[in-house]
């Protein structure tokens, strides 16, 4: 049996009559990155709360290295978060910022500043490390907000959209210093909804939506829920209502989803799609374009929830 | 231990990097206190008050001519402007609000006098002046207690005078006279053993007495200044106490406050280490206050050591009455815009802005209510040289007491 770092056990939230998160549970294994995967209002952000102690009232239990998260507060040592606000301090420099929130781990001051000059060369601000934060880019800040959840080395990592609102080349440079994280043994929790984040840099992956974990596994493994089968997106103008109707006689595949004007389906192969578009054309509905692609978590999310990640 | 003091010196790090706000708060008294005691202080030595007196002298005899005297002697040269007039032309200008008063002296005023009838002198104030008219007005009325009496003293001489100021000079008796000078001296030897020596006098000749005006003026001023900068003081540091406590609501709306209470930190642990960042910081800024009153204003604000232990004693209290305060307060503009007015509120009602002597009796019983009030009383002591130990203590305790009311419900509501 995997000795796991942490884990969720029938985890269930609500605020008020909404259901954040709904018999959530999760095992996490050391050294792992685990992208949590899911549109806005899924629950990643309570999820991420709740482990980091700030939300309370929920039922469920949740265990670092075999011991109750929240009977111990000492735990806390071993656990690192990288908020999606940028929290830190911008009247202060980059290094006195790493130094304060260092400290409060207890890390002795000449270790302490021995990891704070080595996490600056790692996220390139060494040579701006005294400059006031307040006058950094957006980039510049996320990646101070990276090094501040990792001063203390911790085992476990909670990201929670870290790469928000940045641009690429910020992105890339942000989604290598995790990677580096993860090979010295940091296990990484990261929530996101970028699909290409997630197949770069996780080794395993939750589907999250509205408040439950839909799936969760290896990308190959998430991929296989889809099957070895083409997946084919149709565009045209055409009400969601008609295709069901327009595609009964014909060998389809299946239905992945179905919008006004967007129509995804999985075939076991290509030589189906001529049928399809026969009965699409002569149900009266105009199609504009039509794409073929290997099935991926785009098409593993659609399968789930029948809807793109996007919505 | 560790982790406070880290807290703690994170806080000052923070408002020495951006000082601007603490600069603010701690150079306004300084500028109110000089604004407001130039407005308040003795106003120019050499500026004359000049009040203008018509008057109708309808007697246009001796008593008329000796009352208008009296206000142009040398002593009241300066401030009293007599003017004769019609009593028409009179009551048009006090009309207009162009005189003080307008005195109207009867016919036979004179005669009255010297025959010991009744007289009265009509003083008309301007409707439009508050003080200048009263000051006319009592002047004449002393002057008129004192007519009166030298009249009831000196009834049978003026009596026999009256026929003399009738004659031509040259029908005279002076005999008549001589005699009258007689029976007048020693009325007038026994009235100056009752008023002179007078029985209170005036110490030193003119220059020592120029220089006492003088130092008087220098202390008058600086003893307004050291009425007006505690008032000052304690208000913004009332704003300053605020500040750092409103930051407890500002942090968690930042997202620092989450990272800080995922970290090792006991919620506890922040909220006292913010207390004493407020409490500390309000002693150095009133420590600087302290400074700049001395320096500025030439304030001797007494013993320093009691003065540190009030002040700290009065800073516990607003400490935690803003830790209560934020207790109840979702956000930090929610904190803001009730803060505001509970501090004017107290400046207002605990003497911050109008000495509280000056204040409604009903308000005046509220102001011992205020931490405005007893700073201000406590300063004062210590300026005389004494020290309010009780309501030193009272203060504290109060302090104690509010932040530790305090401490478990904003525990609670970080903790959440």
């Amino acid at each position: 049996m995997t000795e796991t770092i942490l884990t969720i056990n029938s985890l269930t939230k609500k605020f008020g009559d909404i259901q954040a998160l709904d018999n959530l549970s999760l095992d996490l294994l050391p050294g792992e990155i685990f992208g949590l995967l899911g549109p806005n209002g899924a629950g990643k952000t309570t999820l991420i709360s709740i482990i980091s102690g700030t939300v309370k009232d929920f039922t469920g239990s949740i265990r670092f290295q075999d011991k109750n998260l929240f009977h111990d507060r000492r735990l806390r040592r071993h656990l690192g978060i990288v908020p999606q606000e940028m929290a830190f301090y911008e009247e202060l420099g980059a290094r006195e910022n790493l130094l304060f929130w260092g400290g409060l781990y207890g890390l002795e001051t000449r270790e302490l500043r021995r990891r704070a000059d080595e996490l600056l060369e790692i996220v390139e601000l060494a040579d701006r490390s005294r400059e006031p934060i307040k006058n950094f880019s957006g980039g510049m800040k996320r990646r101070l907000n990276l090094a501040i959840g990792m001063i203390h080395q911790p085992l476990l990592l909670l990201l929670d959209e870290p790469t928000v609102g940045i641009d690429v080349q910020a992105k890339v440079k942000i989604l290598d210093i995790i990677g580096k994280a993860a090979e010295n043994g940091t296990t990484v929790v990261f929530t996101t909804h970028q699909l290409a984040e997630v197949e770069a840099l996780c080794h395993r992956v939750a589907i999250m939506d509205h408040g439950r974990i839909l799936a969760q596994g290896t990308l190959e493994e998430l991929v296989h829920i889809v099957g070895e089968r083409e997946v084919i997106n149709i565009s045209g103008e055409f009400a969601a209502a008609d295709i069901a109707g327009s595609l009964k006689d014909v060998p389809a595949g299946d239905i992945l989803a179905v919008e006004d004007d967007q129509l995804t389906l999985a075939l076991d192969g290509t030589s189906e799609i001529p049928g399809i578009l026969e009965a699409l054309f002569t149900a009266g509905i105009m199609v504009t374009d039509l794409k073929i692609q290997s099935p991926n978590l785009e098409t593993v999310f659609l399968k789930l929830t029948g809807r793109s990640l996007r919505d | 231990m560790n982790r406070i003091r880290l807290l703690v010196s994170r806080d000052f790090r923070r408002r020495l990097r951006s000082p601007a706000g603490l600069l603010i708060l701690m150079v306004i008294p300084i500028l109110m206190t000089a604004l407001f005691g130039v407005i308040f202080a003795p106003g120019d030595k050499d500026a004359k008050l000049t009040i203008r007196i018509l008057v109708v002298d309808l007697d246009r005899n001796f008593g008329a001519r000796m009352l208008n005297q009296v206000f142009q002697q040398e002593r009241f040269a300066d401030m009293f402007r007599m003017e004769s007039v019609t009593e028409e032309a009179g009551r048009r200008e006090i009309a207009r609000g162009k005189a003080s008063a307008l005195l109207i002296i009867p016919r036979n005023f004179t005669a009255d006098l010297f025959l010991s009838r009744p007289t009265r002198i009509e003083v008309i104030k301007n409707p439009a002046q508050t003080f200048l008219p009263r000051i006319v007005e009592e002047f004449t009325r002393t002057m008129a207690v004192f007519l009166s009496a030298a009249q009831a003293v000196f009834a049978p001489e003026l009596a026999a005078l009256k026929p003399l100021w009738d004659q031509s000079f040259e029908d005279i008796d002076t005999a008549k006279i001589a005699g009258l000078f007689d029976s007048v001296r020693p009325k007038v030897n026994r009235l100056r053993r009752v008023i002179d020596p007078p029985l209170v006098g005036l110490a030193g000749g003119d220059k020592e007495r120029e220089a006492d005006e003088k130092n008087e003026s220098v202390m008058n001023i600086t003893a307004i200044f050291a009425a007006i900068l505690p008032g000052m003081a304690i208000m913004f540091m009332m704003f300053i106490v605020e500040t750092f406590m409103r930051e407890i609501m500002a942090e968690k709306e930042d997202g620092t406050l989450r990272r800080l209470l995922f970290s090792p930190i006991p919620p506890v642990q922040y909220v006292t280490a913010k207390i004493i960042s407020a409490w500390t910081m309000g002693l150095i800024i009133m420590g600087l206050l302290v400074a700049m009153g001395k320096l500025v204003f030439g304030i001797q604000w007494g013993n320093l050591f009691h003065l540190a232990v009030y002040s700290g004693a009065v800073l516990a209290t607003l400490c935690g009455l803003f830790a209560l305060l934020n207790a109840f307060l979702r956000n930090r503009n929610q904190a803001g815009a009730v803060a505001a007015p509970v501090i004017l509120m107290f400046s207002a009602f605990g003497g911050s802005m109008i000495p509280v002597s000056q204040l409604p009796g009903g308000i005046q019983a509220l102001s011992r209510f205020t931490p405005n009030f007893w700073f201000i009383q406590g300063t004062a002591a210590i300026r005389d040289g004494g020290f309010l130990l009780t309501p030193a203590l009272i203060l504290s305790g109060i302090g104690v007491l509010l932040t530790l009311i305090s401490l478990p419900i904003l525990v609670r509501r970080l903790s959440r």
